[in-house]
């Protein structure tokens, strides 16, 4: 994995922010901390003249890391952002698919709709998966948040999806042309503060961040920005290897995203 | 590194998938992971390595691909991104989706008994003769199947050829003779194919990117996407289409026309100097002009080609009514439109023209005259790809694409 040209992936990012902004009345943003949606932020920050100028939203059910919960409530403070938390419970009885699938975006239907949102960014990249890798960069989502895949709207060049045709909101992916390096070399050029959680302890660290119930750290000596894309330039291992989700059945990936999964 | 944006065409199974399938396997950029997930779908005992592709479960089960998909590989210090596009004509508005993007393409065309140059593969050379090509690559697959012929190539070579002068491309185009599945001269020569002395594909590619990026038109263009309240400041964010700009310059605003001066330039957030083409800018501007999305920014002593009437070559994938309005979508702006006068119509797949009796028919391609319902500014495609082109809908339907001539 090589980095690409980092002035082209952000105009293509800054274009696609100030885009959904000026078309949609009512925009928000997915934000998990992890290093995409984070990243994401620091993009809007370079779109709009130093601020995030719409609301972040942390889908929390409760069991995310520590670290993660201390790194939002910094972040948000620093940056001045309108964060909104939407509270998700878990039940006992639930793991990867159903848990993922119904109880996150459950809790996300519930936000949307209480503050009536029409587009929401989300900071999907193509290399993550190959379902990812077939979204368009303004997407829309049914009023079930369904992701029709099998009909997806036109998108020539810059002409993209509007809400119409019975579409809850549209999903805006700014983030779609970069890789996993890509993220790093932005966050490192651009200084952008980072959850600590993805630079190595004890010979381990995390290289994609879900909750505490669903994600395992890697092997891993990499406990500084040069060295995870160093590791990143060399690895032959999915950056997803450490979510269970994704592993429990053959198309998960497919059936969490037509439901409504991030 | 600089990344090549490359569209795959073609009928439905001549072999796109599995072309590139095999172009990810052959530089390692396929993970083992994802190799081996594709492996697990194999029927009859033969891996399809177009299924690293082809990832939605209806793909896999179909052996067809429904939507674009992107898939890159690291060759000789550049980044080359391909961009998988579905066959079927019925599944069109996804492969125009992808190969709008495109900036080279690679063609199969299958020489397998019963394949050859099908009415789909020429709608797609058609389609992205319009979309505007730096090279066309063409791969003439399943060589294997006619015992590496050299006497098959030639004739396909022909072909293709003869059918590329009727429409008159003029992108620079090599033929490469391929088995996709067996990943011959896919990266390095085939060793049953010695009378072939041309490049490999990925060679082919990086010959066809050689000379640096697309240049853009002269003259500066910035279509506005926003004007917004920053502190108190009116600012006007804009992507630099064509062109530089400088802080102090002076600029016209269209359609008005009216004269501004760049007070203040933002980039990336930042205050800065001058701004080139590509960079999306933030722009205070002097004496505070009529100005809103959709407009165009040009130097000071510069206009658009129109804002009302204009030639254009369209070709339409659903018939169409000439007496009714339509709707031209450029930059992500609606605009009413009307055609006002037919000057031919013809079918790039036949060949023969159709006589204009109140519609155009779907796969036919009209030279037509276009009135829009209010000013806006537009640029021949020739001169300024980003304000010259334009996807075409009659009656809220995604009928056909143009250009501006």
């Amino acid at each position: 994995m090589m980095e690409q040209n980092l002035a082209t992936l952000e105009e293509k990012a800054i274009y696609v922010l100030r885009e959904s902004k000026s078309k949609f009345k009512n925009v928000a943003a997915l934000w998990s901390m992890g290093k995409d949606s984070t990243a994401m932020l620091g993009l809007a920050r370079k779109a709009f003249l130093g601020k995030v100028p719409f609301p972040v939203i942390h889908i929390d059910n409760g069991i995310d890391f520590p670290e993660s919960y201390e790194f939002r409530d910094s972040l948000a403070e620093k940056w001045g952002m309108e964060l909104i938390v939407s509270r998700s419970e878990i039940k006992p009885e639930m793991s990867g698919f159903a848990c993922c699938g119904s109880n996150k975006t459950d809790a996300l239907k519930k936000t949307m709709k209480e503050y009536g949102f029409d587009a929401l960014i989300v900071s999907i990249r193509r290399d993550e998966h190959g379902i990812r890798a077939k979204e368009r960069y303004f997407s829309p989502r049914s009023r079930d948040f369904k992701w029709d895949y099998k009909n997806q709207p036109e998108e020539l060049w810059n002409n993209y999806s509007s809400r119409e045709k019975g579409a809850d909101h549209l999903r805006v992916h700014p983030l779609l042309d970069f890789n996993e390096v890509d993220v790093w070399n932005f966050i490192k050029t651009n200084k952008i503060p980072i959850n600590p959680l993805y630079f190595a302890k004890d010979g381990y660290r995390y290289r994609s961040l879900g909750c505490t119930h669903c994600t395992v750290p890697l092997k891993s000596n990499a406990d500084t920005l040069d060295k995870i894309m160093a590791e990143l330039r060399e690895t032959k291992v999915e950056e997803r290897s450490g979510r269970q989700q994704d592993k429990e059945k053959e198309y998960v990936m497919q059936k969490l995203r037509a439901l409504g999964y991030l | 590194m600089e990344k090549h944006i490359i569209s795959m065409l073609g009928e439905k199974d001549h072999g796109k998938s599995t072309l590139l399938g095999n172009l990810l396997i052959q530089t390692g950029a396929a993970t083992e992971h994802r190799i081996n997930e594709a492996k697990k779908y194999t029927k009859k005992g033969r891996f399809e390595p177009g299924y690293i592709l082809d990832s939605f479960e209806e793909e896999r089960n179909q052996e067809m691909t429904i939507d674009t998909t992107r898939a890159e590989v690291v060759y000789k210090g550049g980044i080359y991104e391909f961009i998988d596009v579905p066959g079927h004509l019925e599944l069109i508005k996804n492969m125009m989706s992808g190969a709008s993007h495109g900036e080279v393409a690679i063609l199969l065309v299958s020489v397998k008994k019963g394949e050859g140059l099908k009415p789909q593969t020429k709608r797609h050379i058609f389609l992205s003769s319009m979309f505007g090509l730096r090279a066309l690559i063409v791969a003439v697959n399943k060589i294997d199947t006619v015992n590496y012929g050299k006497g098959v190539f030639e004739a396909t070579k022909a072909t293709v050829s003869k059918y590329l002068d009727s429409i008159n491309f003029t992108s620079p185009v090599v033929y490469v003779p391929i088995s996709a599945y067996n990943g011959e001269n896919l990266i390095s020569k085939s060793a049953n194919m010695k009378w072939y002395d041309g490049p490999t594909i990925i060679d082919a590619l990086v010959g066809a990117f050689k000379g640096g990026r697309t240049k853009g038109g002269s003259g500066t263009r910035a279509i506005v996407q926003d004007v917004i309240d920053h502190e108190g400041k009116e600012m006007v964010f804009s992507m630099l289409a064509s062109g530089s700009i400088k802080s102090g310059q002076k600029v016209r605003v269209w359609p008005s026309g009216e004269e501004s001066k760049v007070r203040e330039l933002y980039l990336k957030g930042e205050k800065a100097q001058s701004a080139g083409m590509g960079n999306n800018i933030a722009l205070l501007l002097d004496g505070f002009p009529r100005i809103s999305r959709g407009d165009v920014i040009s130097g000071g002593d510069e206009k658009p080609a129109s804002t009302r009437n204009f030639g254009a070559l369209i070709f339409l994938i659903a018939r169409v009514g000439t007496a009714g309005k339509l709707e031209l979508k450029m930059n992500n702006n609606a605009i009413t439109a009307s055609i006002s006068k037919v000057n031919s119509v013809t079918s790039p797949i036949t060949g023969t023209s159709a006589k204009p009796d109140g519609s155009l028919p779907a796969s036919h391609a009209a030279r037509v005259q276009i009135t829009l319902d209010r000013d806006y500014p537009v640029e021949r495609f020739a001169e300024h790809k980003e304000l010259g082109r334009f996807a075409l809908y009659s009656n809220g339907k995604f009928s056909g694409i143009g250009i501006v001539l």
